[in-house]
Parts: C-alpha cells; structure tokens; sequence
C-alpha cells in the first residue's frame, strides 16, 4: 500500500537525499514559475487600483451601506487570521506535542501563517472610512495628547494582531536560520551573500543549538495561548456587540475551531500541488496529509457542534430578536448562504471519515477548496447575515458586494500566493534540520510506531 | 598557547560523536567544542555533562519580558485612561477586564523578544569570523567534534575519536 | 412653546427690532454674494441676524423668521408672534430656502430663438422688447393682454390688476392647481360669502374629515396639526380621562387618516355621498341643536337619497360605520367639527350643514366679521382667459408662476391655446414646463428677496421683508409689472401710481394703519409690522345666515354614482403637493410619511386588487423596495406606466397616485421622475375610472425602510385612553425587569444633563423636524440610488410601521414617530471606538468627534437604536445650494460618521450667551431644530437635572405613558416617549 512505501522512503533517507530535495526546490526558477508569479502579481495591481479609487472616490463605491456597514473586508479579514491559525497549530503546537509527523508539513504552514497575517492586517485599513489615519488605533505619543481607547475591541484586535504577526515571523526566521546556514554554505554568488546575512554566521555548534532549542521551545510556548487568545480577540469584536446574531458567548472557542478547520485545508490547498510540482512527494508523504486530513474532520464536528450549540441557545432562551434573526439567518433573503455554508462545512468534510479518500490527494484537493468556501461564507453570514437585521426592523437593508469589494477580495488571494510562491523559491520551503532530526528518529526505531503497520 | 592544534572528528552519526564526547570527558579533556546540522539530544546531554551548564539562561530573560510586558500594558493602558478620562458608555475610566487582554497581549510579545534577543546574545550571533575547524558538511550530514590540544597529546585523542566511530581526523595548527 | 415668548423667540424679536430698520440694500446691482468688504452695520460676522418675513409655500400664510448671517439667509423658523404658525414651521416651508438657493434659477433674461434655444438678452432689451409688444397689443385693442399667475398676496394681486388696465384689459387670473374652489363656491352660494370659515379643532371633541387631509396640505397644516394635537391630546371631558375622536373619509390611508381613530375607506369622489349619508343619520335621528335657523325639511329633502344602507354599495363603506362616525358627530357634547377636501362641493356642502345643525357654528367652524380677499381665481374666469387665448383675442400672455402648462386639466388645453398667442413671456424664479410655452423668460426675485403682504384671515395681516439681496440677476416680479405699467399707461389705460412694489405695499399699509393702527404713528406701526412680520389682531366671528336654494337641493340630492371596477385617485403630495415641490432636494428625498417612498411617483394598491392583476404582494418581514412590478394603467387621457407600490392602506379597487412629480423641464432634482397626474384627470375631480394590466416590465421604487413589522419590539408603544385613565401599564409581552441595572457606578452630571421628551400621540408624522435637521445640520441629500443602498443621511427619520393582518383591530393600523440618537448613558456606540471618536461629554451628551472618526463604522454596528450616519461619498452642495451652509456646523467629510447632536451649536450659543450675560440658563432658551419646527408640539428638550423644566413636567404628567425604546438593551436613553393613545374599539 501506497502509504507503506512512502515511510520506507523515509527509512532509506539519508540526510543528503534530504537536502538535495529540498535545495532542488530553490534550484533558478523557470518559466513557468515566474508567470504565475506574474499573474499574482497583476492580481495584485488590480486589486490596489480598485482601493485607490476607493480611497479616492470614498467607501461609495463599494456596495455597503445602512445597516450592513461591515461586510465583505471583515469577512475576508477573519477568513485570512483564521488561515493564519492552523500554521501556528502545527508549528507550534504539535511541537510542543512532539507529533513528528509536523516535521515535514509545519515550515509551509509557518510560511502560510505569516503572509496569511500579512494579508489579513491589510483588510482593517481597506474597511476604514479614513485608511490614512489607521495610524491612530496604536499608541504614540502625539500633539493631541490622545491615545486610542483600550476598550474597543478593535484597539484589542490591533494589539492581538500586531503581536501574532511579529511573533510567528520571529518564530519563522529562527527555525530558518539552521537551514540558511546549509544553505549558504552550498551556494556560489550573490545568493551565497545573501544567505550568509540571514544566517547571521550560525554554525550549529552545540552552545547554539542549546540555546536555539530552548528559545525554540519557549516561542512554541509562546504561540500555543497566543494563537488562541488571537483568534477569541477577533471573534470578540462580534460577541461585544449587542448586534443580535452575533452577542453570544461561545464565539470564542467557537472562532478558534474554525480557524484550525479553515487552516489546515488551506495547508492542504497548499502543499497538495506544490509537492507534485516541486517534487517533495519524498518529504511531505500521504502520511502527512492524512493526518492532516484528521484534524479537519476533527474540527469541522467541533464546528458542526457550535453551529448547532448557537441555534439551540437561542431556541432554548427564546428571546424574539434573536429568533427572528436566526429565523432570517436560516430561511431568510440570503438564507442560501448558510445552507452553502452549512454544506461545505458540516457535511463534505464528513466524506474524511473513509481512509481512501484521506490518502487521496485528488479528493483531499477538492475538500479543502471547499472547506475554504465554507469558512468565507460563516463569516459572512456571521457578520453581514446578521447586521442587516438588526434590532430597528425598519432600518433593515441585505448587503450585495460590487466589483470593488470582490476585485479587492480575489487580489489578497494574488498577494497571499505571490508571496508565498518567492518564499518556496528563495528560502527552504521544508525545514531540513527538523527533517533530519525525524530521519535520525526514524532510522533508530526499528521498530516504527506508523499507523500503516511495520515497515517492510 | 603556541604549538597547539586542533584535531577535528568527523562523525556521520550523533551517537558516535556523543560517545567521542564522553570518552575525552573520562580522559578530562574539556577544551572542545562540536558541530551538527540539527539539535541532536546526545550530544547535547553528552556536551552538558561535560560543561555543567544546566538550563539555558534564555529562560530567565523570557521571565524578564513577559513580566516587563504585561507591567508596560497596565501603565499604558490604565495611565492613558487617567490622562484624559473621557466617559464612555458609562464605563469606569480605567476598566481592568477589557485592559487584560492588552495586558495578555504585550506580555507575550515582551517575552518573545526576550527569547529571541537573548537567544541571539546567548549564542554570540550574529558572528562574523567563523568558529575553528567548521566544515561545510557539518551543516548538512556530517557530526564534527573539534578539540583543542597540545601536539603531545594528539595521537591519544586521535585514537579516542576514531574509536568512537570518527569516520576521518583531521588535524590543522591552531 | 406655543404658550409665551421663550427667550429664544424673545432674542430674536430683539435682533429683528434692530434689524429691521436696515437690511442689506436689494438692488439688482449686486450680483453676487460676497463678505461685506465695508461691513453692514447689521452684520456681525457669526452673529445671526432674525428678520421675520411671511411664507408662500402654500396659501396658509404662516409667518416666519428668517435666520441671517453674512447676509445670507440659512434657515427659516416659524414666527412666534404668528397666530397660525406660532413658531413652528412644515416641511415644505423649510425648503423654500432650496427655491431661493435653486441651482437651476433663470439667471438673465432670454429670448427663444426660432429654433427653440434660449439666448441671454441685457435686462434693458428684455423690458423694452416686453413694453413694446405690450404696447402693440394694448393698443390693438381691449384685453389683448392676458396674465395668469400664482396668487401673491392680496396687495401684489391688485397690482397685477391694475397693470392690467394700465394694459387695458381685465384678463388677470391668479391660478391655484389645488384650490378651495369648491369650498368657496359652496360658501358663497349658501352663505353668500366671499370668504372661508377658520376651524378650532382643538375645541372639539369629535371630527370628521371628508377627504380634508388637515395635517398634511389642507389649507392651514401646521395650524391644524397643532390644533389637532391639543384635541388628541388627554383631557378630562364630562368626567372622564379622554382624547378627541377622529373619523377620516377617504380611500387612502394619509397619515391624518393615521392620527384619527376611525379611517372610513371610502371609493374616490363618494366622500361627499357619505357626508351626506351621516347628514342624514343626523337630521333623522333628530341630533340637531335648536334654533340653528336651518329648514331641517329641506335637509331632511336634500339627503333623502342618502340613507345609509341605500349609499354603502356606491361609497364602499358599511353602513353601521356611516350610522357608528354619525353618532360619535351627532351626539358629541363637547363640540364636533366636519372638513371636506375633496375636489366635489358636496362633501363641502354636507360638511358645512353638519356643522350647522349641530350648532357647531361659531363654535367650532367661524366665520370672521371681515372677508379678506380670495387667493385664486375661480376656474370659470381662468378659462374664459384661455378661451379667449384661443380665439387668438390674445396678443401677449403674461405667465408669473403656479406652471399652468403643468397643473392645469387637459380640459383646458392651456398648451394648445398659448400656441395661438402672439407672444407668451414666462416671469419666475425657476423655469418649468410653461416656461417651454414662452418667447421671452423674464428672471424674477423669489418671494423671500421681494416685498409681499398675506391675508390668511381676517385680523391677520402677514408682512413679508425681503431677507437678503437677489442671488441671481433677478428683479421682482411687481417692481416689473408697475415700471412696464408706466410706460403702458402712455398707450393706453390708466397709470398707477405706485413708484414699485415696496412702496404698494407701504401704501397698503399706511391704509391698514389708518383703519386698525390705533394710537401708533404710521412710522411705529410699519416698524412693528416688520419686526413682527405683521400685525396680528383676533377677528371677530361674524353672524351669519344660511340659506339653501332649490335647485341647490336639486344638484345635490340626486343619487350618488355607481363605483366603477377601478379607479385612478390622484391626491396631493404631502410635500411636492401640486409639483411645486418637486425641485427641491429635501423635498424628494424626505420619505413620505406613510409609503417611505422617495424620488418617484408610485401607485398604491391594496393586496387584493394587486392580486387580481397578478402582482405578488411584497410587505413582508423583510421587503427589499417599495414596489417593482410596472402596471399600465389606461385612462381617458392615455396611458399611465407606473410601478405598484402594495399596501393594505389603500382602498380595494383604488389606485393611488401622488401629484407632484413628472416634471420634464423643472430644474436636475425634478426632471424625468415619475408622471404628473394633472395631465390624466378629468376638470373638477381627482378620480377617474381605469383599466390595469401587469407589464412584464420592473422598476425599483426605492424606500430607505426596510420592513414594516415591528415584530413586537418596544419601539413604538400604544396604548388604550381607558388604560391610561385607570392606570393601567399595558403588557407589550416582554419581560418585567427593574431597569436600570447596574454593572459600575452610575455617572454624576454635576451641571446640565440634556434630554428630550417625544409624545408619540401628537406625531404625525409631518416630518418637519427632518427638513429642520437638513438645514440646521447642513445634512447632505445623497439622491435616490444611494437611498436604495442604505445611505439616506437624516439624523432623525419617521419610524412607520403596519399593524400585521393578524393583529388588526389591536391599537392603531399603522404607528409613527421621530426616531433620533437617544443620546445613551450607556450608550453602545462609545466604547467600541477604538480612537475616542465618540464619547459622553459632562452635559450627557454622546458627542461625536468628526475630526477624530478614522471610520470604522463599529459604532453604528452596535447601535441598537441605527441612528447613526455615515459619510460615503464627500458631500456635494451644488452652487449656490451652498449658501444654505450653516457656518456654525462643520460640513462632514467622506469616510465619517456622524449623527444627530441635539444641535450642539445651539446648546453651547445659549450657553455662551448665559456665561457673557452672567445668568443662568433659562428653560427653553434652549430648542434643538426639530423641536422647533414641530408643528404638533411633540418634540420637548430641556435639563434632565433641572425638576422644573418643562421637558420633565411633561414626563411627570404623563407618567402613565412614559417608555423608552428598546430598554431590553439598558442603554439608558435621555430621551423618553409618551406612548400613542388610541380609543378602546382601535381603528379597523
């Protein structure tokens, strides 16, 4: 089986077939690579001219108005934090677990969550009324002796995000710094230049990898509540508010699943076709994406309960504005997107639950696209779903998106990916040092503990 | 001091290196450092015995930022409140429960500056002259064991690393 | 307010006095407003300057006080020294600073060119050219000079007058598209009077209208709805604790209708046939008061046709509810009073005997000693004008005003005649479609740059001064007329003796001095006048007779028609009213009251009747436009397209079309919205029958409302007199919790704390405080489209909302009142801020801070209450709409949120004032802009700290009526409402 010969390539690997690996991955890019880079890229260019006019011409030309005055920007801003997550989780976390399957996987996602937050901090500047003033949500000393007020949530938010985005580049780069110091000292030119100033003259001796390991360590440690407090700050900006629909008390852990379930399909989206194109099969095995796959299902049931969990407590305390608006949610204008949501989200990841469709990555693609429509549309349920019913039953108006928001939308999927596809080009995708470590582990344990049974 | 060299051992598994290590340790030979593409746990336990380290330091500096964060968070938030007590929503000027979440937050972000900081001083990065007997593969598949001694103990050490698994010993004046 | 001077309205008498004496000088010369370089006396830069002036909107003559700074008029407010005003001001009134400050005004005169373009002429070429074609026609012979124009007041219509003798001729009509025609005629021939009677509503106990819609258009609205407000308003009558009862007549649902306890749904133009039927109740049941002088035989003749069952098939009304509205009339001890509106003089006729066998003359319905000149010319004479027009009698057509092209029936073919006039000039401020008709377009002043006199009643002489210099290169309309006059007086006819317009009407008053000036110097009582706007005197009710002809009875007691399948009812807009509205911006994009449609005709239909042309009914929970099927409606007159608007407040088998829009060349606000209904009516009616069909075609009507079921929700309250009179708290089904509870200690305000008492009773929903706000605020109109994306920018609205089927019978059918930001102590919006945008300031006011908003819009969010606005666009003021600005309040910027204020800029004046004057802040120094404005008197603010003041004194005596909104949420909102009352049986 599939699965048994992918761990006996882990058996046969040896630490230069790792690196050979993973080094052709940064080998000069061709054609091709650069025209999808260059498509990202137009995306891009399109995208921010859509915002100059916006900023121009005023939010006017987006289709938000009365009552549903955040719509699209926040949905897409939650979507990409929630993104973020999951590389946290599985660098972090499961680091901290010693799941060793993460090895092969986590560098992406790390990767994935650092330009994912890269994306997700542009989206609260584009909702502004003022984009030019967002300056004015951080504390600095100024002339109007004003700070902002460390009430709001959105000041939280600021703080909460500001915090992730510094400490998972931190976390990113350190584990780095190992495997730009193999780099460096393989290549010639002006990459040999630029390895050696990122790799800040590491040479593995043991005085720095002890104190690597115990920094390490303590980033991990760091990460684990941070990503969950991150996650609870932004669904907080929605359960503070007395908008019926959304104040209820268990967005937070609510939130935190979603993110984890929206994450890890965004990793597999990822890391199914660069594995076929950049050649890893070697490195990032079925094994990985099965337990991958896992979590989704795990946490789509997680989900699943919440969503139900939040129907019943309304039920259950019968209070009318909510009923109406839940009735509205459910069967209501745009009551479609919540059956779409709730398709894509509770019952396609059920399929997981066959072991044939978790080893196939065809059918893991497919799903994971899906679980990322899923997640948009909560979100958008959650949030414009939910104002445009507000409590004035006169004041209530349902939010239709025009080109501006949608251009604005599909380019921070051109700026996500661009990044990431230079990332994969310019610096180790998969972290050989870790890998290493696992095939040091793997080598010494004759007798392996896989869930495909012995080696053969 | 003059006329010393240093022998280098090159060793393609952590084990044998590690064992090399304890070797030279009983034969109280403390003047050494190593090399490795990942963080092997032998060595290292083995390299602690030797050097008695305990812990890394890098904990207490992390302790020093988390607690200098979440104190920053509180002046800054409850301090700006005093400054201009504006009035909103009828909530008291300086309110504990929403100020915990900032206070949550920068303390993280303070210890995670001090781990890395630390982590960079701690580990004399960034360097700019190499350390001795560093060999390009010691970064990719290869242990490396570099001791410092005295030509008249040479051959004895060379011995010791060969019979721990040294698959080569390179010798070159200090 | 209505009750004394407050010291507001005192202020302004004082600055009037100073001011009156002096204003800015009013020659055509200065072309341009600009900062006074050698600076006016008058004129403290930022210091307002009030110059009581009259209105001219419509024919009530309500006196008010223009607030002027730099020499520009910025807003106008009622006259609190004016009997029908009383300080209180309509919407329509409001938005005559948007005609003055009409972007799309006649700038210079023009000449129309063979090819039908307009060229500019110097003025002096423009009244030669007129002079001499005049000239050439009076000479040619007698009337050969015709003028029709809008009524100006009784001094400028005898000037128009005599220009025309000076012209030799006596074809001058003053034309008035919806005029009290009916009423008069039916007066004069049963009362021989040339004049109306004034009503009291607020001395009766019961009223009946047919068809007179009094707090909307009818003759005096802002008088009526105060008075109507005191007559809702609960009084202990013969004992008991109880409010007026109303009955409405008519096939729609108006917002009167709304305010009365009985809406009889009656077909179009049976009104008067049900006036009669309740007539006839009352003569038969013997419900007449003694020796009133009337022949009850000949009544008992005249509605012998009438007898209830007989007429409910052809009115559409049951006759226990005929015999039910009879009763109320016929046996009220307290007074009652009957109105008719209606374009047919019998419901005028009914409604005038009703209120004289019941012995209700000179109670409730008065006739004044002195008969003040009518406004309008009877339509017999306007036509034998354009009769003669079409018999080419006509040489040159004078049109000044009222758009006859427009508003007059196709009976008239008014267009067809002027074709035959030799040469038509066109005088007005803004062009419309009868300026099409005309060779020459003369620019003339507005009524607000010009002097003019008003004669709503006896007793009551309106002064209206100039308040600014032109702001186009206009001149007045009778300054015109009088110098053509001189010239025209040498050709033929007499002169007159008027240098211009002031000095008529100078000369007018020196007459009027010399009758009621008392011991005054003709100088004392002309300065009163005009610090007044008027002099203001109580007519003394006159005796007398009434007296009914045969063939009187003969007209008017034939059978009432058959209903016809379906019919066209046309009624005039609350605010565009005949059309004339319908270039001004506020006007448009105010909702009306009761269909929330803005920016387009609409035809309302009843479910049922929209059933059977098939349209689907869309009055859901949640509706996503006022209406989007197009019906084809087939009239004598042609066909009309027009989207249906569904709603259960229209008669079944009735299509109700609003006037006022379907303008084709009446400025940018005006053009290309809707259709006119003028064009498809009959003479002398405001229904036609009809055939409809369903065109597979849409277009959006667009509605800033969103659903019209309050779904139980605590946001407009209603409650039975019998409960308020026992002290019972009604049980609105949500849960009993003592309020407030608190999580931290309660906030101190040491000094103010500003508050405000709405009585959702006397709302009616005129939207006068709306207006008020767009013009005090410098609120920006961000027209229909943005409307229908949830961008309307009011910072206060009309909240309207339809009883649901299952509920009618419960309380009222459909329930109104002002919402605006509550101004929370705990209010949501303020601690989401993430930059302190808006916070709570030491006086209780959630303060907004435009400088500081980075728009995050998290604040309206969290507004349970949506009473907050954001900018999405910059604002756009078109030139010179700018004028209009008030310099006291910042114009906001894109990207901005911002919401009412209580209108801070007046707090903090007063206040200032109080601090420079060393003195305390008087109650009622202080009154935000819609206060103000309100005509029913339903807006009250003051000191929440202060126990005295009479924003509390109304809470506590209406203790049993007092709620907030939505107090589920604790916000603790400084404005408190008094709930609707209604009576036990409700009104379906």
């Amino acid at each position: 089986m599939a699965a048994a010969v992918d761990q006996s390539n882990y058996h046969n690997l040896s630490f230069l077939d790792v690196d050979r690996t993973a080094q052709r991955v940064m080998a000069p890019a061709g054609l091709k690579y650069w025209l999808w880079v260059g498509f990202c890229a137009f995306l891009v260019a399109v995208g921010g001219s859509f915002w100059t006019r916006q900023i121009y011409e005023g939010l006017g030309v987006t289709g938000y108005g009365q009552p549903t005055l955040w719509a699209i920007y926040i949905t897409d801003f939650v979507f990409w934090v929630g993104i973020a997550h999951s590389g946290t989780l599985i660098s972090a976390v499961l680091f901290l677990f010693r799941t060793r399957w993460r090895t092969a996987v986590y560098r992406c996602a790390e990767t994935m969550t650092v330009f994912a937050v890269l994306t997700a901090g542009l989206f609260p500047i584009v909702h502004l009324g003022r984009p030019w003033f967002f300056y004015w949500l951080c504390p600095y000393p100024n002339e109007r002796y004003l700070q902002p007020d460390f009430r709001s949530p959105l000041t939280w938010d600021f703080f909460a995000i500001s915090t992730y985005l510094t400490t998972s580049t931190l976390f990113l780069s350190m584990g780095l710094i190992p495997d730009i110091a193999n780099q460096r000292d393989i290549s010639i030119g002006w990459r040999k230049k630029f390895y050696s100033v990122l790799a800040c003259g590491w040479q593995g001796t043991d005085r720095q990898w002890r104190n690597f390991s115990m920094a390490y360590l303590l980033l991990a440690g760091f990460a684990t509540p941070l990503v969950l407090s991150v996650h609870s700050v932004v669904s907080w900006d929605f359960a503070t508010m007395q908008t019926p629909g959304m104040h209820s008390t268990i967005f937070a852990p609510y939130f935190v699943a979603g993110a984890i379930f929206s994450g890890c399909a965004m990793v597999l989206t990822l890391i199914i076709p660069m594995r076929k194109m950049l050649h890893i099969e070697d490195l990032v095995t079925i094994w990985h994406l099965d337990s991958l796959a896992k979590v989704i299902l795990l946490t789509s049931l997680v989900i699943t309960y919440s969503y139900s969990t939040e129907a019943f407590l309304v039920y259950y305390a019968q209070d009318p504005i909510e009923m109406t608006t839940f009735y509205q949610r459910f069967f209501g204008h745009q009551g479609y997107l919540f059956g779409g949501m709730v398709l894509c989200n509770c019952l396609i990841p059920l399929l997981l639950f066959s072991p044939s469709i978790r080893t196939n990555t065809i059918w893991l693609f497919v799903i994971s696209i899906f679980v990322n429509i899923g997640m948009w549309l909560e979100r958008f349920v959650l949030i414009a779903g939910s104002l445009s019913v507000a409590t004035i039953p006169s004041q209530w108006k349902f939010y239709v998106p025009k080109v501006t928001e949608v251009m604005i939308t599909i380019a921070s999927f051109g700026w996500f990916l661009m990044n990431f596809s230079l990332f994969t080009k310019f610096l180790p995708i998969v972290s050989m040092t870790e890998l290493k470590e696992g095939v040091g582990w793997l080598r010494k344990s004759a007798r392996n503990t896989y869930p495909y049974g012995k080696a053969s | 001091m003059s006329g010393d060299i240093e022998l280098i051992g090159v060793f393609s598994d952590d084990a044998q290196c590690a064992h090399a290590i304890e070797k030279l340790h009983h034969a109280s030979i403390v003047e050494f450092h190593t090399f490795s593409p990942f963080p092997s746990e032998k060595m290292l336990e083995a390299v602690d015995e030797v050097r008695e380290w305990g812990r890394s330091p890098v904990r207490k500096f992390v302790l020093a930022g988390g607690i200098t964060g979440a104190i920053t968070a509180l002046v800054l938030t409850v301090g700006t409140s005093w400054e201009w007590n504006l009035n909103t929503g009828g909530r008291p000027i300086a309110s504990i429960t929403p100020y915990i979440v900032i206070i949550f937050e920068m303390m993280i972000l303070f210890g995670v500056l001090g781990a890395v900081t630390s982590f960079f001083i701690k580990s004399g990065l960034p360097s700019f002259e190499s350390a001795t007997g560093y060999r390009t593969r010691f970064g990719a598949d290869r242990f490396g064991l570099v001791v410092r001694t005295a030509e008249s103990d040479s051959a004895k050490i060379e011995a010791m690393m060969r019979e721990a698994g040294a698959e080569e010993v390179v010798r070159e004046a200090a | 307010m209505s009750d004394g001077l407050s010291r507001r309205s005192f202020l302004k008498l004082a600055a009037t006095a100073s001011a009156a004496a002096a204003i800015p000088g009013c020659e055509p010369a200065a072309r341009k407003l600009i900062p006074y370089v050698v600076p006016d006396e008058n004129v403290i830069p930022g210091v307002p300057t009030f110059y009581a002036t009259t209105c001219t909107e419509c024919s009530a003559g309500c006196g008010v006080v223009a607030r002027v700074m730099e020499g520009r008029v910025i807003k106008l407010e009622g006259n609190p020294v004016d009997p029908i005003s009383q300080g209180a001001i309509c919407a329509r009134g409001q938005a005559a600073l948007q005609g003055l400050y009409n972007p799309d005004r006649l700038g210079d005169p023009k000449t129309r060119q063979s090819d039908g373009t307009l060229t500019p002429i110097h003025w002096d070429d423009a009244t030669k050219l007129m002079n001499g074609k005049l000239a050439a026609a009076a000479q040619a012979g007698k009337g050969r000079v015709a003028f029709i124009g809008a009524p100006q007041g009784p001094t400028l219509n005898s000037v128009a007058k005599a220009w025309g003798v000076a012209y030799n001729s006596v074809r001058v009509g003053f034309w008035e598209a919806l005029s009290d025609e009916p009423a008069e005629r039916v007066v004069y021939s049963t009362f021989g009077r040339h004049d109306l009677p004034i009503y009291k509503l607020d001395q009766a106990e019961t009223i009946i209208s047919f068809g007179a819609d009094f707090v909307e258009t009818w003759r005096s609205p802002v008088e009526y709805a105060r008075q109507f407000a005191q007559f809702r308003a609960p009084k202990t009558r013969g004992g008991t604790l109880s409010i007026g009862r109303a009955a409405y007549v008519g096939p729609r649902l108006n917002s009167t209708a709304a305010k009365c306890d009985e809406w009889v749904a009656s077909n179009p133009g049976t009104e008067g046939a049900v006036a009669m039927a309740v007539l006839n109740v009352v003569v038969n049941q013997g419900w007449v008061a003694a020796n009133t002088g009337v022949n009850l035989d000949d009544i008992k003749k005249l509605v012998a046709n009438y007898d209830p069952e007989k007429v409910s098939a052809q009115t559409g009304v049951p006759a226990e509810q005929i015999k039910r509205i009879a009763g109320w009339f016929g046996q009220a001890t307290g007074g009652a009073v009957a109105l008719a509106g209606t374009a047919e003089v019998q419901a005028h006729l009914a409604a005038y005997i009703l209120n004289l066998v019941t012995g209700n003359l000179g109670k409730t319905m008065i006739f004044l000693d002195e008969e003040v000149p009518l406004e309008a010319t009877w339509s017999q004479s306007i036509k034998g004008i354009i009769d003669a027009m079409r018999d080419g009698e006509v040489d040159v057509l004078i049109i000044a005003g009222g758009n006859p092209a427009y508003s007059m029936p196709p009976a008239y073919a008014f267009k067809e005649a002027s074709k035959r006039v030799g040469y038509v000039i066109w005088m007005g401020d803004a062009p419309d479609e009868s300026a099409d008709l005309a060779n020459l377009l003369i620019p003339t002043h507005h009524p607000l740059e010009t002097w003019r006199d008003t004669a709503p009643r006896a007793g009551i002489h309106g002064l209206g001064q100039p308040v600014m210099q032109p702001v186009y290169r206009s001149r007045a309309l009778h300054d015109i007329l009088i110098a053509s006059a001189h010239v025209g007086a040498g050709t033929a006819g007499q002169a007159i003796t008027y240098e211009n317009a002031a000095d008529a009407i100078n000369t007018a008053w020196q007459d009027l001095q010399g009758k009621i000036g008392g011991g005054s110097t003709p100088k004392q009582f002309w300065d009163d006048a005009r610090r007044h706007g008027g002099v203001f005197q109580d007519g003394k009710p006159a005796t007398v007779k009434f007296a009914l002809e045969d063939d009187d009875i003969e007209a008017m007691s034939g059978p009432p028609p058959a209903p016809s399948e379906l019919t066209l009812w046309a009624f005039p807009h609350i605010f565009l009213y005949d059309g004339r509205g319908a270039n001004k911006s506020w006007l448009q994009e105010i909702p009306d009251p009761v269909t929330q449609i803005v920016w387009d005709t609409w035809a309302e239909i009843h479910p049922d009747t929209a059933a059977k042309l098939g349209l689907k009914k869309d009055y859901e929970q949640t509706r996503l436009f006022a209406g989007i099927d197009v019906i084809r409606i087939s009239t004598p007159g042609g066909p009309i397209e027009l989207t249906a608007t569904i709603s259960p407040l229209v008669k079944p088998g009735v299509i109700a079309v609003p006037f006022g829009q379907g303008h084709t060349s009446y400025g940018r606000y005006a053009n290309g919205i809707g259709v006119n209904p003028f064009y498809f009516l009959p003479e002398g009616t405001r229904s036609v029958a009809v055939t409809a069909r369903k065109l597979d075609k849409q277009y959006k009507l667009v509605t800033p409302l969103g659903s019209s079921d309050m779904m139980g929700r605590t946001i407009i309250e209603a409650m039975t007199v019998s409960d308020l009179a026992n002290g019972v708290e009604p049980d609105f089904g949500e849960e009993k919790v003592d309020r407030p509870y608190e999580m931290y200690a309660p906030i101190e305000y040491a000094g103010h704390k500003w508050g405000m008492t709405i009585d959702v009773n006397s709302c009616t929903g005129c939207s006068a405080c709306i207006a008020a706000c767009y013009a005090e605020n410098n609120v920006q109109v961000v027209g229909k489209a943005n409307v229908d994306l949830g961008r309307i920018m009011s910072w206060i609205r009309v909240e309207r909302y339809i009883q649901p089927a299952d509920k009618v019978g419960d309380g009222p059918l459909i329930q109104i009142a002002p919402m605006l930001c509550q101004q929370c102590d705990h209010a949501p919006c303020e601690p989401v801020c993430p930059v302190f945008a808006s916070h709570h300031t030491n006086e209780g006011l959630n303060a907004q801070i435009y400088n500081r908003c980075i728009g995050t819009r998290f604040c309206e969010n969290n507004c349970p209450y949506k009473v907050r606005r954001f900018n999405w666009y910059a604002p756009e003021f078109v030139e010179p709409l700018n004028y209009q600005l008030n310099p006291d309040v910042t114009v906001r910027g894109a990207g901005v949120m911002e919401k009412c204020t209580f209108c801070i800029q007046r707090i903090t004046t007063a206040e200032i004032n109080a601090r420079t004057e060393d003195r305390k802040l008087v109650d009622g120094e202080i009154i935000p802009a819609c206060a103000q404005a309100c005509p029913s008197r339903a807006i009250t603010f003051g000191d929440i700290n202060d126990p005295n003041s009479a924003m509390i004194k109304r809470r506590n005596d209406n203790k049993g009526r007092v709620y907030t909104m939505l107090p589920e949420f604790n916000a603790l909102p400084a404005i408190t409402y008094l709930r609707d009352l209604y009576q036990e049986k409700g009104k379906a």
